[in-house]
């Protein structure tokens, strides 16, 4: 029991990143934007929160210039790919080596520095439910955040003008373009918000997880949440539900570590991923044998105002 | 119904659009009045949908100016024209398929920021039923029929308040019935004092609903024609470029277009089979799945005989495609028997069809028909892999061979194109076709298989393709023939198969086929029920 709470505490921790950065890649791909530079924005959100902290030990500081910085980055993704028209998984790739790079060497100075992590704030009477209550109600501020971005998220998707119009960039920009809407325009402020909170998820990972900068700190859990929009069916509740099934996953494999099972450390580092491909593969087969189209159909499409010859 | 006296609301003044290369509108003067269906009649790159999109905003004219109402306007987006009440019905719809017929309805919309959609759908639903549009709200679009989502396109530019609507050419993709009911909205609409921009080749329908026509040749305004004072012959001259009245019959012959032709029997058309010839090809009831795995073709029986061409008709999407995909050995059928010569053909594969002696046309030319991207003379390659004119030992392409091969085959079926190194995805609808014709019928002995071969080409074009298809029956080989016109099947097909929900609903000879028993038979009904009583 106590280890099934203590797991189940941890899975949201591990899991809070992931969510942000999921979240952050639904916005983009629901209006039509691969950004395959998750893990470099992660990346950079975490460097960037690093510094501020060490800077002004002010968390808002840090929380602040992430998602700053990770918007400006994540500009120059929208610049190449939806301005210039390049393939938007090439742009994306560059950006993840970008940030890898970027990261690698400022953070080499950093190693060795600390910073105080954020403190959990337990919410009086929710955080008493056993089991899950200390998971989800005894936390720090950005796992509070993250529940408030998924609601949003959700709200302006599904029940908005806004959201309708996003999802209508994603599955036909043509007909948006009819309509007098302007793709480019929405596609690039959708990007750019999806980075901003992807940046959220990379601070998530030197404010919270980690007193210390390690180097490759985010462990490439950006490529999970590649897969976790697919897997969440491009939706923000399924979002929050993969990142929590993949948070528990990594939990786990640290647990398992400590408690000195007989097996490679090495394999168990590979479990989430491994669960990665596991689930990307039944997910696609069980849709394909439902004839289930959830991927927006104008993915990764890029849009030019046809004139024919 | 005189429309003369009416306001005029939309006014084109000398309006002039270039491409690189191209003048597509060459001072074009238009006035469209009150309660009005302005028909707007040319081929294929006339410059029909050129100008529908600067009135629509999609384009900026490079010379000339638009009236609404008197007032000059200028549209630099689309959202411009709509709030000057214009709307435009797409020829292919522009509709988010995974979306509510509500939720397309509005979107681009301002409006509150929280979605009301119970007050939305009561909207539409006042808006449908006072124009008799039947559309409910709620419903996804892949779940409309094609007649469905194209009233949706038009209660759409309905709501966002448009008086002046541009139909291109609405009634290609409906069944002669739909077609009926279309007509009747236009006119409710024109009631109602909406006015109508109405693109069309059907000489028929032209004719039956149009106030005026204007006709567009190249770019140009050929002339502006009150219904009454004119006759399909005359547009039709108009349409291909003669300015003269062509009343004398040696120039009325020599319209190659189909409503015309269909009087004058000079045009190459089926022989009046007695004896039925030896059959190449038979289905016995065939079964597949198309694409997601959702049956497709649920019982299909048909023969494809020597020298004779099988015409079918049928609305898209009722298993045509998924048809000759089996035919061709691209699809496999999970029941039934597939004989050909005789022999029954277990696992289908493309390249024992083609050694066989199929030709195949696909539907969609331009993705299965041709690789966009190489010469001309390298498309004469495709599916023809073992022709070893092409090849050293072999294994090398032989350039010289292949480059004959390919100025040869320009010269014989007219493909204008600079020189047979012009990459195919340069060339226009009607070239591109004439030469996966070329490569499809120089190679194949026995069956073409043809998809749509005429569909949004030009009449120099179709008729030049109708020609060599005749030819390749001549020659005797067992022809399908898809095509969603029925004008073509009459004339082209020597026996007419009807396909509906993957059921081939009935075959007709065509001495005893009409338009009407057709049109009926594509919905659905069987020789039987469709007879007239």
């Amino acid at each position: 029991m106590e280890f099934l709470t203590q797991a189940l505490v941890a899975a949201v921790e591990m899991g809070t990143p992931l969510l942000f950065a999921t979240l952050g890649g639904v916005i983009s791909e629901r209006a039509g934007v691969i950004n395959l530079g998750m893990e470099g924005l992660l990346l950079v959100g975490a460097l960037v929160a690093f510094v501020t902290m060490l800077g002004t030990q002010s968390y808002l500081a840090a929380i602040g210039a992430a998602v700053v910085v990770a918007g400006v980055v994540t500009m120059v993704h929208g610049l190449v790919c939806l301005v210039l028209r390049a393939n938007q998984i090439a742009s994306g790739l560059a950006l993840t080596l970008f940030g890898t790079g970027l990261s690698g060497l400022f953070g080499d100075r950093l190693i060795g520095k600390t910073i105080e992590p954020l403190d959990s704030h337990a919410l009086p009477g929710l955080s008493q439910i056993p089991l899950i209550g200390p998971a989800l109600f005894h936390q720090d501020v950005l796992v509070y955040l993250s529940y408030g971005c998924v609601l949003a998220t959700w709200v302006v998707l599904y029940k908005s003008r806004l959201g309708l119009t996003i999802r209508s960039m994603g599955e036909n920009p043509e007909v948006c373009d009819t309509m007098g809407l302007s793709v480019l325009g929405y596609r690039f402020w959708c990007l750019v918000a999806g980075g901003m909170l992807i940046g959220l998820g990379g601070a998530y990972f030197s404010l919270a997880l980690n007193s210390y900068w390690v180097d490759n700190i985010t462990a490439g859990r950006g490529w999970i949440a590649v897969a976790l929009v697919i897997f969440a069916f491009w939706h923000p509740l399924k979002a929050l539900a993969g990142a929590y099934l993949f948070g528990f996953a990594i939990a786990l494999e640290l647990r398992l570590q400590l408690l000195g099972i007989g097996l490679s450390p090495y394999f168990l580092k590979m479990l989430p991923y491994l669960l990665t491909i596991l689930v990307l593969t039944t997910v696609t087969i069980r849709n394909q044998r439902r004839g289930i189209q959830v991927m927006p159909a104008g993915l990764g499409q890029g849009f030019v105002r046809g004139e024919k010859y | 119904m005189s429309t003369a006296s009416a306001p005029t609301v939309l006014e084109l003044r000398e309006i002039t659009k270039r491409f690189p290369g191209v003048l597509a509108n060459d001072h074009i003067n238009l006035d469209l009045r009150e309660g009005e269906i302005h028909t707007i009649l040319g081929e294929n790159g006339a410059g029909k949908s050129t100008l529908m999109s600067i009135i629509a905003g999609l384009y900026t004219p490079d010379e000339g100016e638009i009236r609404i109402r008197g007032q000059v306007v200028q549209f630099s987006t689309p959202r411009e024209a709509i709030s000057q009440g214009i709307g435009m019905v797409f020829q292919h719809f522009m509709l988010v398929r995974n979306h509510t017929v509500a939720e397309n309805i509005i979107l681009g919309l301002p409006g509150s920021a929280v979605l009301d959609l119970e007050k939305i759908h009561q909207e539409i639903q006042e808006l449908s039923d006072r124009y008799d549009l039947h559309v409910d709200p709620e419903r996804n679009i892949h779940e409309l029929s094609v007649g469905e989502q194209q009233r949706v396109e038009i209660v759409k530019v309905l709501y966002r308040g448009a008086r002046l609507l541009i139909l291109d050419e609405p009634t290609a993709v409906l069944t002669p019935q739909e077609s009926e009911a279309l007509y009747r909205i236009m006119r409710n609409l024109t009631q109602q004092e909406h006015s109508i921009l109405f693109i069309s080749h059907k000489m028929k329908e032209v004719m039956a609903l149009s106030d005026r026509v204007t006709v567009l040749n190249q770019g140009r305004v050929m002339a502006t024609l009150q219904r009454e004072d004119t006759s399909p012959e005359q547009l039709a001259a108009f349409m291909l470029g003669h300015t003269t009245n062509p009343t004398t019959d040696a120039e009325a012959n020599e319209l190659p277009c189909t409503e015309v032709v269909e009087e004058e029997a000079d045009v190459p058309t089926a022989p009046e089979a007695v004896t039925v010839n030896p059959t190449i090809l038979e289905l016995r009831d065939v079964h597949a799945v198309n694409d997601l795995g959702h049956p497709v073709l649920k019982g299909i029986s048909l023969e494809l005989r020597e020298n004779e061409i099988l015409g079918m008709a049928g609305v898209s999407g009722n298993g045509q495609r998924e048809l000759t995909e089996v035919l061709a050995g691209l699809r496999t059928y999970t029941s039934g028997t597939y004989l050909f010569e005789q022999t029954p053909l277990q696992r289908l594969n493309v390249e024992q069809m083609i050694n066989r002696g199929v030709g195949y046309i696909p539907e969609d030319r331009k993705k299965f028909g041709v690789a966009a991207g190489l010469t001309i003379a390298q498309n004469f390659l495709l599916r023809n892999f073992g022709n070893s004119n092409f090849f050293w030992k072999r294994f090398l392409i032989n350039r010289g061979a292949l480059q004959r091969y390919g100025r040869e085959k320009m010269e014989a079926f007219d493909v204008r194109a600079p020189s047979e190194k012009t990459r195919v995805g340069l060339l226009s609808g009607g070239n591109m076709q004439k030469v996966i014709l070329a490569r499809e019928t120089s190679r194949a002995r026995r069956v073409l298989l043809a998809c749509q071969p005429t569909r949004g080409l030009d009449i120099h074009a179709t008729q030049f393709i109708r020609d060599e298809i005749g030819r390749a029956r001549d020659r005797g080989l067992a022809v399908l023939w898809i095509s969603e016109d029925l004008d073509e099947l009459l004339l082209m097909a020597d026996r007419i198969a009807v396909i509906f929900d993957g059921h081939i609903v009935g075959t007709l000879s065509r001495q005893e086929a009409t338009v009407e028993q057709i049109g009926r038979m594509m919905t659905g009904m069987t020789l039987e029920t469709a007879v007239p009583a």
